[in-house]
């Protein structure tokens, strides 16, 4: 099995590589460190060995809607538990990268606020190489997992946006929407806002992955029913029940509301939005929306024919 | 004509390879234990294997040594076959195999690799580092509190293991290798077999092996250099251990259940066409 390089064309529009754009949001300061496994940036791709072409899956959301916790608990069942996605863990060139990520989840368990806004310079790509569950057919899966921030900034900036490729070229695009923020009263209507904002911008610049299959991922159910009960409290501390059911009834009208958004400016089949919690890894009782999620997404490409624009056997076409 | 047996001593810190060295040099340097490997001539300065050794004579902790460690390479020789082994030992503290993941190459390590055709390779008896939602917070009270800078401390010691692996891999390829657990005596009361027990409580470092290396190129032994736990000692007194010593019957090797007090035979097996 050959092991030419592949290039996933993470560069962009021109074709070169291109520096990122000084954006006008002061930089802080943020030292990515050295590490031989570390996550790779978007120009480092192409320097990863694959037989076939790697799937790339992009997460996309912004701050805060769980993509950090979704790539740990990514890495902790393909680390331990790879048959429940009936898959077997063969190798990364990231690990440390996948570590980093691991590293904030734990100090956010720890309690330990975590400044998240110095990752918006971290390199963002990790990969898996995953076989089935033979360790047959290994397939290598490259994750784009951008910091919230940098969606956050391509709300309002179109430069933001155009140096997003790998959203463009993404084989797959997870969408995040945070529960959290749909059932705050005061966030909802902003998040709603922000989240047509960011999608209308990436579709005005083509910045959309035309080929793409699109996946939404509603993050934290867990906490919608505990949010139900503390809404229907009594003074008493008794629940009541009529007011849980409103609660519950605001909160999927909220969702189908936001899911609207989204379906207006990209295509979402209904069996590709899931409902999950991002940590739901508990042995034996892990969320289902996840691990289902999880599934489709690692699932191996059918093979299909190449947009020209992908240009990624640039060593095949020059021989 | 015989291609030469040059063996690399691996492992990241707190892996076992200091007590493990010091039980071989207190064992084998008079060359009277009868085990399958014997030196071939005794390294020009070995004050810190003599330090290491008489440490476990005593029954202390290695780590007690106030030398400061340093690259050292030894001969063995197979009683049987004559076949000689070079056992390089760049780095006693696993130290210097830290910096490889830190995206440096000492040139003692790459020295040696390059010459290297068999590795012993060392790895702890600790369970995997996991997060509170897999096993419930109560459960996981062992885990340690994660610093807020990421360093390479920070790189859970099996994921440290597979990327120090996979190095290895990048530049031998599929190469012989020798797996020694570490402090069996504490985990063989578990009843399993090391490489079970590899599978189960590490699957990813497993699957690793299987993916990218032969079978024939792989085995995994657990090693029990001091023979016990100095500070839950049980049974064992000082006067047993003392005792045990003498008899040839502490330090040992297991594929599971069983004990060898031949500790050299992971390097025999390395020998093995």
């Amino acid at each position: 099995m050959s092991n030419e390089v592949v290039n996933l064309k993470l560069y962009g529009n021109d074709g070169e590589s291109t520096k990122p754009v000084q954006t006008e949001t002061p930089e802080i300061e943020y030292t990515e460190g050295s590490y031989r496994y570390n996550a790779l940036t978007d120009a480092d791709v192409n320097s990863l060995n694959s037989a076939a072409r790697p799937t790339l899956i992009t997460l996309f959301g912004i701050s805060e809607c769980g993509k950090t916790t979704f790539v740990g608990s990514l890495f902790a069942i393909l680390r331990r538990r790879p048959d429940l996605l009936k898959k077997t863990f063969l190798d990364s060139d990231t690990l440390t990268g996948f570590e980093k990520r691991v590293h904030l989840r734990l100090l956010s368990e720890s309690g330990v606020s975590v400044q998240q806004r110095t990752r918006r310079k971290a390199n963002s790509i990790l990969n898996a190489v995953l076989g089935n569950e033979r360790g047959e057919n290994s397939h290598m899966f490259v994750f784009s997992d951008k910091s919230g921030e940098i969606y956050l900034d391509a709300v309002s900036k179109d430069n933001v946006v155009e140096e997003q490729t790998a959203v463009k070229y993404a084989d797959r695009l997870v969408l995040f929407v945070d529960i959290e923020a749909l059932l705050d009263d005061k966030k909802y209507m902003l998040y709603k806002k922000n989240t047509g904002t960011l999608l209308t911008r990436f579709k005005s610049k083509n910045m959309l992955p035309l080929n793409a299959e699109i996946f939404v991922a509603f993050n934290k159910i867990d906490i919608v029913e505990r949010a139900a009960l503390e809404a229907a409290k009594t003074l008493k501390g008794e629940i009541d029940e009529a007011k849980k059911k409103e609660f519950i009834n605001s909160w999927k009208s909220r969702r189908k509301s936001v899911l609207n958004v989204i379906k207006e400016i990209i295509n979402v089949p209904d069996e590709q939005v899931f409902d999950i919690c991002s940590k739901g890894i508990q042995r034996d009782a892990e969320d289902k929306g996840l691990i289902e999620l999880l599934s489709k997404i690692l699932d191996k490409p059918k093979m299909k024919s190449l947009s020209s624009e992908y240009n990624w056997i640039q060593g095949l076409l020059k021989s | 004509m015989e291609q030469s047996n040059q063996c690399l001593f691996v492992g990241i810190q707190d892996t076992g390879k200091s007590s493990y060295l010091g039980a071989f040099w207190a064992i084998e340097s008079d060359g009277q234990s009868g085990h399958a490997l014997t030196f071939n001539g005794l390294p020009p300065n070995s004050e810190y294997l003599e330090s290491l050794g008489s440490l476990w004579l005593q029954q202390e902790p290695v780590n007690r040594s106030p030398m400061n460690s340093h690259e050292m390479e030894i001969c063995l020789k197979h009683r049987d076959t004559g076949s000689v082994i070079n056992l390089a030992i760049p780095d006693f503290k696993g130290e210097r195999f830290k910096l490889i993941l830190q995206n440096d190459r000492p040139s003692e390590i790459d020295k040696w690799l390059k010459k290297s055709n068999k590795i012993i390779f060392f790895l702890p008896p600790l369970r995997e580092r996991v997060f509170n939602e897999e096993y419930g917070e109560n459960e996981n009270q062992e885990a340690k509190m994660p610093d807020k800078d990421f360093s390479v401390d920070e790189i859970e010691p099996w994921i440290q293991i597979v990327e120090l692996l996979k190095f290895i891999y990048e530049e031998k390829g599929d190469i012989k290798i020798a797996f020694c657990v570490s402090k069996w005596d504490e985990l063989m009361p578990k009843g399993l077999k090391v490489e079970k027990w590899i599978e189960q409580e590490h699957l990813f470092f497993y699957t690793y092996i299987k993916y990218h290396y032969s079978n024939s190129n792989v085995k995994f032994y657990g090693v029990s250099a001091q023979g016990l736990n100095y500070e839950n000692r049980g049974d064992l007194t000082e006067a047993k251990v003392s005792e045990l010593t003498e008899k040839g019957k502490r330090a040992y090797i297991s594929s599971g259940t069983d004990k060898d007090y031949d500790i050299t035979k992971p390097l025999a097996w390395l020998l093995e066409d």
